[in-house]
């Protein structure tokens, strides 16, 4: 009996808890909601990780996460980066113009580089936590055209070596010689491809970023540099 | 005696074919006459149609035909000449070097070439006009079906034979205009016209034969792009080339019900003064690209009139 009243009294005094933390919940969801309607990112983009803002932001050593509030929005993310990324795409469309967005699905956005036809896919834009989430085979191989010459050599002997190749079968008439000219030429255009493409990404790199490393550097700086381009617009 | 007798017969002869030629030869003055004076470029197609039917009709003549060395390929070439003057475009002359007639169009402006009439050997008949040099035809003029063809790979080859290609943007411009000028005048008279890769304006699209274009061929066209340092943008339904500033030149394709891609080519610029074949004959990459796959990039044209 004295137990269940124990019982009893600890669910009451847990209404308060639950009337504090309930609230905290409306007053979060109250506070995004006002954001969205205002079209005030800045907050937006706070509320969804106050953490990270106020250490990269407002530069405060140990700020307090709040994914307890903002997991609320999960089921709403796809719309909400819908909602945020007209004006992303704006910014992006001045530092980095060599990148083109193709919603893949409800509020996912893939980085295409370029226009030219064999674009490659440079991986997805996290529009939520602005981010660029590189594809690494992709990106890797870019930095090693720009920054192993060995790289480029090997291209250039491989490039060499089937020319060579086709020479010699060229002086011996036969299906089988076809066969392999013929397989060598596709392999030429396959590398010749790649090259161009690997030489128009490495053009936009330079006239926009100088270097390969300093584009990374950039890239990795979107979220800082995004928000602070939000905050001087305020 | 005999022999005085039968020289007589011979000039009675002589006279009467003197007779039947003065017939035929004042039928032709009426009906070169008749073409002196038409006003309007269906007249001036009709008289010439009529005097080229009055020489058909009455066949070579007998005695006068030293006299006469004009055939249905220089009447042609008076009516090219007569038609263009309906544009105030004097490109083509049949005077030569002492301002005497000759049988072949010339021009101050392409001053080594000179184009003849040949009759075409199809059975639909016709003529076309070829570079009397090289033999290259660049058209086909049918008068009487009321036809005139382009032949796309002629002149194309005649303006990157040795010859044409010393010739200047402007030559190769004024000539284009004077074939698309002579097509609108032809039009007036219900004309079926093909201009094929000399049409200026900017949504005349240019199809190739075959349908489906192999990968290969496009990515070799992507791979000299850049090469040359020419922008090539990827669009829904193929590519864009920026050749410069203001001009531009489609690759696209239509993809058919069952699934066949029918590809083609079209020029934009901003006074719609360019052609595919200027584009050709101005970026060497690209006339290279297309010659080298030919088979799979040919342009569609009237090709059964251009046999043998």
């Amino acid at each position: 009996m004295t137990k269940q009243l124990n019982l009893h009294l600890v669910a009451e005094n847990k209404i308060p808890l639950l009337n504090n933390l309930i609230n905290n919940k409306i007053d979060y969801l109250t506070s995004i909601k006002k954001a969205i309607s205002e079209s005030d990112y800045l907050s937006i983009y706070e509320l969804l990780d106050s953490a990270r803002f106020n250490e990269k932001i407002r530069h405060w050593q140990h700020a307090d996460p709040n994914y307890f509030l903002s997991n609320m929005t999960e089921t709403i993310q796809p719309e909400l980066a819908e909602f945020l990324v007209p004006k992303l795409l704006a910014y992006l469309q001045i530092y980095f113009p060599f990148f083109f967005f193709r919603e893949v699905k409800t509020g996912v956005y893939e980085i295409l580089f370029g226009r030219w036809p064999s674009a490659r896919t440079f991986g997805i834009l996290d529009v939520i936590r602005i981010e660029f989430i590189f594809n690494d085979p992709v990106i890797n191989e870019l930095r090693d055209f720009m920054d192993d010459p060995s790289f480029v050599q090997n291209r250039d002997d491989q490039l060499k070596e089937l020319h060579r190749a086709n020479r010699i079968y060229a002086g011996k008439p036969g299906i089988v010689s076809e066969q392999s000219m013929q397989e060598n030429q596709t392999e030429i255009l396959r590398l010749q491809k790649t090259q161009a493409v690997l030489e128009l990404e490495q053009e936009q790199i330079e006239k926009h970023f100088g270097s390969f490393s300093h584009f990374l550097e950039q890239a990795g700086h979107l979220y800082v540099d995004y928000l602070n381009f939000l905050n001087k617009e305020n | 005696m005999a022999n005085q007798d039968n020289s007589f017969a011979q000039l009675a002869i002589f006279q009467q074919h003197l007779d039947l030629d003065s017939s035929r030869v004042a039928a032709l003055s009426h009906a070169l006459k008749r073409f002196l004076s038409a006003q309007n470029p269906v007249d001036n197609i009709r008289t010439i149609r009529d005097l080229m039917q009055v020489q058909l009709q009455f066949g070579p003549l007998a005695e006068f035909a030293p006299l006469f060395r004009f055939d249905d390929g220089f009447w042609l070439s008076e009516l090219f000449i007569k038609l263009l003057s309906f544009k105030d475009n004097d490109f083509f002359s049949t005077l030569d070097g002492q301002n005497k007639l000759s049988v072949g169009l010339r021009s101050r402006i392409l001053p080594n070439f000179e184009f003849i009439f040949v009759p075409a050997a199809i059975a639909a008949g016709g003529f076309y006009l070829q570079e009397a040099n090289l033999q290259i035809r660049i058209l086909y003029f049918d008068i009487c079906h009321q036809r005139l063809f382009i032949e796309p790979n002629g002149l194309l080859a005649l303006f990157t034979s040795e010859i044409g290609q010393g010739l200047s943007t402007r030559q190769l411009g004024l000539t284009i205009q004077t074939l698309n000028d002579l097509a609108e005048v032809l039009l007036e008279d219900q004309f079926v016209l093909d201009l094929n890769l000399i049409q200026m304006e900017n949504d005349a699209q240019l199809e190739i034969n075959k349908a489906d274009l192999p990968v290969a061929v496009s990515d070799k066209l992507f791979i000299l792009a850049q090469a040359n340092q020419v922008d090539i943008v990827a669009l829904d339904d193929g590519f864009l080339l920026n050749l410069n500033s203001s001009l531009k030149l489609y690759f696209t394709e239509v993809v058919d019900r069952i699934g066949h891609a029918q590809w083609r080519f079209r020029v934009s610029d901003k006074d719609d003064s360019e052609t595919f074949l200027s584009v050709l004959l101005k970026y060497a990459w690209f006339r290279n690209w297309y010659w080298d796959n030919i088979q799979d990039l040919q342009i569609a044209y009237r090709d059964e009139f251009f046999l043998g």
